[in-house]
């Protein structure tokens, strides 16, 4: 079942130096309880996907032109701002890359988690505190009764990015966008926080939106997988079918950008060239000046998606 | 040592970072200073063509007139142009103000460089200093100067500079610091540069930006607290045309001619937010985290 | 229990913090005495008869001479005089032969409850104007609170307070020009102190506010669902209220300097106008006491800031 669609997404940006299609009509789905992993490289507009959903993209600057993001049957870009709110840490809760600093420093822990809960007051909780020793709880703190008073500097990056899960999952939302969660934390406490995630996704049967450039988190943990490049999604497929049978030139040059131990060095292949400049986008395909197998069509036409079958959608003339 | 970015940086301080040489082009309250600053410099330039009597030239067959079209800001009590003496005053505001600056600008980049560069105990003579010189409110000190030095421009000159160096020399040893952990200053010391060369030719390029934020900042206020000295009667002595001196002489007339103290503090009004409006806009291009007061 | 320790071991690290600070304050108390010990050297003729007045008799001088041991090393000099300062004896005033801290003593209350007055009034105007300037970032409301705030930070203070005597007194009559002699009498001195004030204040909230909304925890509590305006007084608010507290704690020196200009102008019996006054006449030994006591409040007003920012803060509160 559908959880979440978005359809034909644009969004523009005002910068000095001048308008920047950031978005350029995405296309995504979401299904109950699944793991969607949305990988490309730093500044395509995976970010800024996340955050369009539950509308927290600043404006101005960023604005959105076009397009539907639905959910649960209601499209969230007619909401209004009190409904808006509603639906944010209630139904789609979202956390970030560092989270250092995404906990507010002068608050404890527990207080922060207070908040969400006294704001949205899920069913099932006998008292707030008890819910945020609870939330606590679920993502392995120890002591968490005690954890509670303290305040974000006395917690380590991993146990603040918990604590950020704690947070926003208290209230048990059907969808959690996490950006970047383990990029600022050690490597050893990142399959940790990847763990406290994936063990209550799967209590509280909420589906994710991974968004990282770390393949080989994808491949851990994902369900299916978006690749995203400059704005546009360029391939979607379940995750077997995207490590084994990539289609895309973009995301065979991101899949073999990645050094793996079973292949040969001579392998590792790197795309050459640099992400566009948004406010001059390429014409065509955003991906044609990388593109080794680039055609005519490519320089003129903007490729439209197409179903390989299986859900395997990619965005590519070679299979026009 | 630094290392090539390898984290992406999040969307979210990615787009907060968004600021360019543009953005000064299209500062409109920065130009608005910037023009505002060139006009004034034309005028303390052209002072003798636009003024049309002399700073000095009394008349007595008219005493305290009104504003009216001889004399756009009417004449004093011994029948001088106003507007003639806040055209020449211009001269005065621009020059003592950079000065103060300049002198400020010196000491200020001299003993933070030191204490930055070589940390230790001259860092901590020199900090040290600079907090106590700190800890007095500049006019205070300056007064305090004054009451041994005695009274005049001059005097008004060092006594702000030699005590408003601080805030220059905070920023200056901050930047040191942060700078000659980089690459570049490391290798100037692995070939062997002299500490001097280091200092000068390594570590001044990069203090100039926020030195030269901080200089615009502190333009209007030596502007403003010469003014309060010669206002006080320890600045510029009469027959000087300062703005603070004008005021001054106006205040016994207030009542019967307001016109000779108005139009000065007018003029300081303008001058000090023209400079302030460019010194902001710089701020935001160079400087955007820079909260030194 | 856990409640009670994490208290306790709240109250002791607050403690240690104000220790450190106060520690950190001593020496530049003891440079600031030596300035304004030196000042008096400064100054060129002989320092006794500097600091007893040209009319003095010579068995004055002679016995300030031996009571300040000028034959001794000017570091002994200055111990000697650090002494009598420490007891509250600045010697006497050179005009009116009265023991400095008596006519000082008389002057405090009246600048007291002008710079407050002052002080009260720019913050009330200066932290609303600056907060809705940053919540409505880029908007006309934006745009015009900040140009009055610039028109204030500009402003003359010396200057304001001559146009406010024009308009208010010697136009319409409504308040008096001079003096401390009614109630009435502190209006215009204190807006002219205080005016002027509001455009730094609004400045530098508005500055802070804005930084703190830019920070990602901001973000986090919108991605919570929380309103605008819990975001604001909760979130916001409580982190720019932090370097907030220490400006606004920096800038009472500023006024007392302020105060010497606007005391002057409106005649108003503080230790501004009594600066003034002991400048023009060279009464040193008051000028020495004045920045002394001035140069003691800014430490003591900073160190105040950096105690009440250290409370407000767990990151320095807290361990």
């Amino acid at each position: 079942m559908t959880l979440l669609e978005i359809k034909n997404l644009h969004l523009q940006f005002n910068s000095d130096e001048g308008l920047a299609l950031v978005l350029d009509g995405i296309n995504l789905k979401v299904q109950k309880g699944e793991t969607l992993g949305l990988v490309g490289e730093s500044g395509c507009g995976k970010s800024v996907t996340g955050m369009s959903i539950l509308q927290l993209v600043p404006t101005p600057p960023g604005e959105i032109t076009q397009g539907e993001i639905i959910f649960d049957g209601e499209n969230l870009l007619g909401k209004s701002t009190k409904e808006m709110r509603e639906i944010r840490g209630r139904k789609i809760a979202m956390i970030f890359q560092d989270p250092m600093v995404s906990l507010n420093p002068v608050y404890t822990i527990g207080n922060q988690i207070a908040e969400a809960i006294d704001l949205h007051q899920p069913k099932g909780i006998s008292s707030t505190w008890e819910g945020v020793v609870d939330s606590l709880a679920s993502v392995q703190i120890a002591d968490p009764a005690s954890r509670a008073h303290n305040y974000p500097h006395q917690f380590s990056g991993g146990m603040c990015q918990r604590g950020m899960i704690a947070m926003m999952l208290s209230c048990r939302p059907s969808l959690l966008i996490a950006d970047e969660p383990t990029t600022a934390l050690d490597v050893t406490v990142q399959a940790q926080v990847l763990k406290v995630m994936a063990d209550l996704q799967k209590e509280l049967g909420m589906a994710v939106i991974l968004i990282t450039h770390n393949i080989g988190v994808v491949a851990e943990t994902c369900d299916r997988v978006a690749v995203m490049y400059a704005g546009n999604i360029v391939e979607t497929a379940d995750v077997e079918t995207l490590f084994e049978n990539p289609q895309h030139p973009y995301t065979r040059g991101l899949l073999g950008s990645i050094p793996r131990a079973d292949r040969d060095m001579n392998e590792l292949t790197i795309i050459e060239g640099s992400v566009p400049n948004l406010t001059k986008p390429p014409q065509g395909c955003r991906f044609h000046p990388r593109c080794k197998e680039a055609m005519d069509i490519c320089r003129q036409t903007k490729p439209t998606d197409l179903d390989l079958g299986d859900g395997h959608i990619v965005a590519c003339h070679l299979y026009g | 040592m630094t290392t090539p970015e390898t984290k992406p940086t999040s969307f979210w301080v990615r787009l907060q970072a968004n600021r360019s040489w543009r953005k000064f082009i299209r500062h409109k309250p920065a130009l608005f200073g910037l023009a505002i600053i060139i006009l004034l410099i034309l005028i303390a330039a052209f002072a003798p063509a636009i003024a049309p009597f002399g700073y000095e030239t009394q008349d007595f067959s008219s005493i305290r007139l009104e504003p009216g079209a001889n004399h756009l800001f009417g004449t004093d009590k011994f029948g001088r142009d106003v507007f003639s003496r806040v055209v020449y005053g211009s001269r005065i505001a621009l020059m003592v103000a950079s000065l103060v600056v300049v002198i400020e600008l010196v000491i200020g980049v001299i003993l933070g460089m030191l204490a930055g560069y070589f940390g230790g105990w001259v860092d901590s003579l020199i900090s040290g200093f600079t907090d106590m010189v700190w800890a007095f409110p500049p006019l205070i000190l300056a007064l305090g100067f004054i009451s041994a030095i005695g009274a005049g421009l001059v005097n008004v000159v060092v006594a702000i500079a030699i005590t408003g160096w601080a805030p220059f020399a905070r920023i200056t040893r901050a930047k040191v610091l942060s700078m000659k952990e980089r690459e570049f200053v490391e290798a100037g010391v692995a070939i062997g540069e002299t500490d001097f060369n280091i200092l000068i030719r390594y570590l001044l390029p990069t203090i100039l930006a926020p030195n030269l934020v901080l200089a615009t900042l502190t333009i209007p206020a030596a502007i403003l607290m010469t003014s309060a000295l010669s206002f006080l009667g320890f600045g510029a002595q009469p027959p000087s045309p300062d703005w603070g001196a004008i005021l001054n002489e106006g205040r016994e007339f207030l009542r019967d001619a307001w016109w000779i103290s108005t139009f000065p503090g007018v003029a300081i009004l303008i001058t000090t937010l023209a400079f302030n409006f460019l010194g902001d806009g710089l701020r935001d291009v160079f400087d955007p985290k820079q909260t030194v007061k | 229990m856990a409640c009670l320790d994490t208290k306790t071991l709240k109250r002791t690290s607050v403690f240690r913090y104000i220790l450190k600070r106060l520690a950190l304050s001593i020496p530049v108390i003891l440079g600031v005495t030596l300035i304004a010990f030196l000042i008096l050297y400064l100054t060129p003729g002989d320092p006794v008869i500097n600091l007893l007045g040209a009319r003095s008799t010579l068995e004055d001088q002679a016995a300030l001479r031996e009571k300040l041991g000028l034959d001794q090393p000017v570091l002994v000099q200055y111990g000697r005089w650090l002494a009598n300062v420490v007891q509250g004896d600045f010697g006497k005033s050179i005009l009116s032969k009265q023991p400095v801290m008596n006519a000082i003593s008389s002057r405090i209350p009246f600048t007291l409850k002008l710079t407050l007055t002052a002080f009260l009034s720019s913050i009330v105007i200066g932290i609303p104007v600056g907060l809705l300037a940053a919540v409505k970032q880029n908007t006309a409301i934006d745009h015009i609170s900040m140009g009055f705030a610039m028109f204030f930070y500009s402003m003359p203070d010396f200057w304001f307070g001559l146009m406010l005597t024009l308009l208010f007194s010697l136009t319409l009559h409504w308040l008096p020009v001079s003096g401390a002699y009614e109630p009435k009498s502190l209006v215009l001195p204190a807006l002219a102190l205080g005016l002027p004030k509001i455009g730094s204040i609004a400045r530098l909230i508005r500055a802070e506010t804005l930084e703190v909304m830019r920070e990602e925890y901001t973000l986090t509590a919108r991605a919570k669902g929380l309103s605008e305006w819990v975001i604001i007084f909760k979130h916001v608010l409580r982190n720019a209220a932090i370097p907030v507290m220490v400006m606004l704690f920096l800038s009472l020196p500023w006024l007392i300097s302020g105060a010497v200009v606007i005391e002057t102008i409106f005649a108003w019996p503080g230790m501004g106008q009594l600066m003034y006054q002991a400048i023009l006449r060279k009464d040193f030994p008051v000028i020495q006491a004045l920045l002394l006591i001035i140069a003691f409040l800014t430490v003591l007003f900073n160190l105040l800031g950096d105690i009440v920012s250290g409370l407000l803060d767990p990151r320095i509160r807290v361990n």
